[in-house]
This record gives structure tokens, sequence and C-alpha cells, in this order.
């Protein structure tokens, strides 16, 4: 353990720049990493990202295989554990209504392989209505463990091809929450 | 003089480091959600995003929003828990254009709760704005003040040009380098 200087004004050490970035994130206490359509890219299929209904920014992924998106995040340093909240819509009206999504991670520290996505969860939900945008908000992890590791690759699927996934048309991914749990 | 004191494991400060850079690369610091040309999508016309020039005055990236129509660009944002009103501050340039000088611009928002996204866009703020200090010169404008966070779990946010409105006298386009929406209360 060390114990930094007090009473400091001004910047002058690594240490410090480290400590005084804890201050402000002390102080202004992430709750959440909201991360929109626009900060996604595209990693399994062709997905499309393109606006829904002319009013949100979405990625319209497949009815008939699996399509997915990723990007990378880091965790605030007092999260323990975290729930993962997508928002979502069909694209069209669909004729079934239960869609398949999955949540994966994988996390990295300096030197280590970037190797594929490990762990994560899998749900099925139905659309809140049998019509086409209409918002839904699922809960797709409960308390997952924030994983040791320097930063973290996450991706968003739907298992379009799954035989529980019986919404017959695109479903688009609008958003994604990682919020604090613990 | 402000006066730290914070003991910690030094383990853990590469990664506090790094988290803490990209919680605010993110746009949530709390205090203030910054929206960058990247991520922001085209929705009204068909704006362009013109990426940066090493070297030269376009440095930053700035979508390119036509003087004679509107157009506009949107996202979808969640506001921080403790956000009672909010203020919006519209970065932007005269895209190497200035005389005349005056441009309209609108800030809009569509919030949704398990709702019909069916419902548009509302407007928060319309303001005819001058450019200050020539077509390349950053213009800072503080477009909404005090707004109030509309009940919602998720938000949609649009900023628009009019540039077919009589008031938007400018000529050439109007390039938008980024949104900050700020906690007011």
């Amino acid at each position: 353990m060390t114990t930094l200087p007090e009473n400091r004004t001004t910047a002058s050490t690594a240490a410090q720049h480290v400590t005084d970035h804890n201050a402000l994130h002390l102080k202004y206490n992430t709750d959440f990493i909201w991360l929109s359509a626009n900060d996604l890219s595209a990693l399994q299929g062709t997905p499309a990202l393109a606006n829904q209904n002319s009013t949100v920014p979405g990625w319209a992924l497949d009815a008939a295989a699996t399509e997915s998106v990723h990007t990378v995040v880091t965790f605030p340093a007092d999260w323990n554990t975290f729930d993962v909240t997508i928002y979502w819509t069909p694209t069209t009206n669909p004729t079934a209504d239960n869609a398949v999504f999955s949540f994966l991670m994988s996390s990295f520290d300096h030197a280590e392989l970037l190797t594929g996505y490990a762990t994560g969860s899998t749900q099925t939900f139905t659309a809140i209505v049998s019509d086409a945008f209409y918002l839904n908000e699922d809960i797709l992890a409960v308390g997952a463990s924030v994983p040791a590791g320097v930063f973290h690759a996450f991706q968003i699927a739907r298992l379009g091809a799954d035989a529980a996934d019986t919404l017959n048309v695109d479903a688009a991914l609008i958003a994604v929450k990682l919020s604090k749990a613990s | 003089m402000t006066a730290l004191s914070i003991t910690r494991s030094t383990a853990n400060s590469a990664n506090q480091h790094i988290g803490d850079h990209v919680d605010l690369a993110q746009g949530y610091n709390s205090d203030s959600i910054i929206l960058g040309p990247n991520k922001l999508l085209a929705l009204t016309g068909t704006p362009a995003l013109a990426p940066g020039v090493s070297g030269s005055i376009d440095i930053v990236d700035r979508w390119l929003l036509d003087p004679a129509t509107t157009e506009s660009v949107h996202t979808v944002i969640a506001f921080p828990y403790d956000w009672s009103t909010y203020d919006v501050t519209v970065l932007w340039d005269g895209a190497g254009t200035g005389s005349p000088l005056f441009v309209v611009m609108r800030f809009s928002i569509a919030s949704f709760t398990d709702a019909s996204l069916l419902t548009g866009y509302a407007t928060v703020t319309q303001a005819t704005v001058e450019l200050d200090g020539g077509g390349d010169a950053l213009n800072v404008t503080t477009l909404v003040e005090g707004a109030a966070v509309p009940a919602g779990t998720l938000h949609a946010v649009q900023f628009a040009r009019i540039g077919g409105d009589a008031a938007d006298t400018k000529g050439g386009d109007l390039g938008l380098a980024g949104i900050i929406l700020s906690k007011a209360s």
C-alpha cells in the first residue's frame, strides 16, 4: 500500500495523475456506462446500422442467423458486479415475438492474447406487442462479476437461428446499458 | 490549493487510470454527456461527416449541414440519475464560410419507456445564432438552458440546422463538431 502525499498543488508525477483522476471518479460516481448503437461495430454476419422509424439509430440483427455487434469498455474501479440492459425493437410487424439475445465478454491484461469471447449469458425475450417500433427494455444479465483485466471486450448477439427465436423479422439493437449492481 | 487525502493500492492504479479516461471518453462523468461527431448518425437530409485533416484548420471531424434545407443528426442517450434539468452546448464553425452570419439551429428530443417509437421528436429549442470569428472559428453556443429532463429510460436527441428558414442567411455549410449535454440541476 502506498500513501500518497496530501495538500499538493501540482500534478507532477504519474502516481499523482492517477490519484487525481481517481478523485474525479469518486466525486462523480459513475453509475452506468451507456452505449448507443453508434458506439458499437459489427462483428458477426452483416448487420446494418440505420435509423429505425426515423427516430433512433439501431443495428438490425437478422431473424435467420446469428449477427452481433461489439465494443470494448473498462469498468469503474468501485464496481464489483454489473447488470446488462438492452434496448431493442422489431423493425417490421412480426407474426411471432420471441427473440434470443446473448451477452459475451472477454477480458484482457497487458501482453495477453486477444482471443475470442468466453463468458456471458443468453436470454429469450418476448416483444412487448406484436408490432414494429415499440421499445423493449430487457435485462440480459444480472449481477455479473466484473472480471479481472485492464479492458473488456463485450458482444451482444441475436441468435436468429436458435429454435427459441421465433421473431420472424429483424430486431434492431438501439442501445446497451452496463449498470453498477454492487 | 486543493487538498487531497487518498490512500490506495498501487496495484490498482493503472486500471483506475484507464478506467477513468474511458468513463470520460464514453461521455459519462455524470456532469456532462459529450457527443462527438462519431457518436451521431445522419437523420434528415444527407449531411456528410467530414473527417479532420491533420495540420489544417479543419483538424476536427465535423458534420456538414446544408445552407438551403433542413439537415440533422441524432443518437440516443440516458440521463444520469441525479439530473433534473440540463443545458445543451453546441460546438460548431462556419465550415470555411462567414458573412452573412446567421444560422437557425434546433435541438429536439424524444423520450421512451417501453413505448412506441412512433412518437416523433419534440422541439426543445429553435434559435437563430450568429457566427462569431469568421468561417473557421470555433463557436461554443449554449442552445438550451435549464430544460427539464423528461420521463423515460431512453432519449433520442437530435440537432438540426434549418437551412431553409428565412432567418438562416449564412451561405455554406455549418460544421458541427460536437454537442455537450450538461447537468444544470
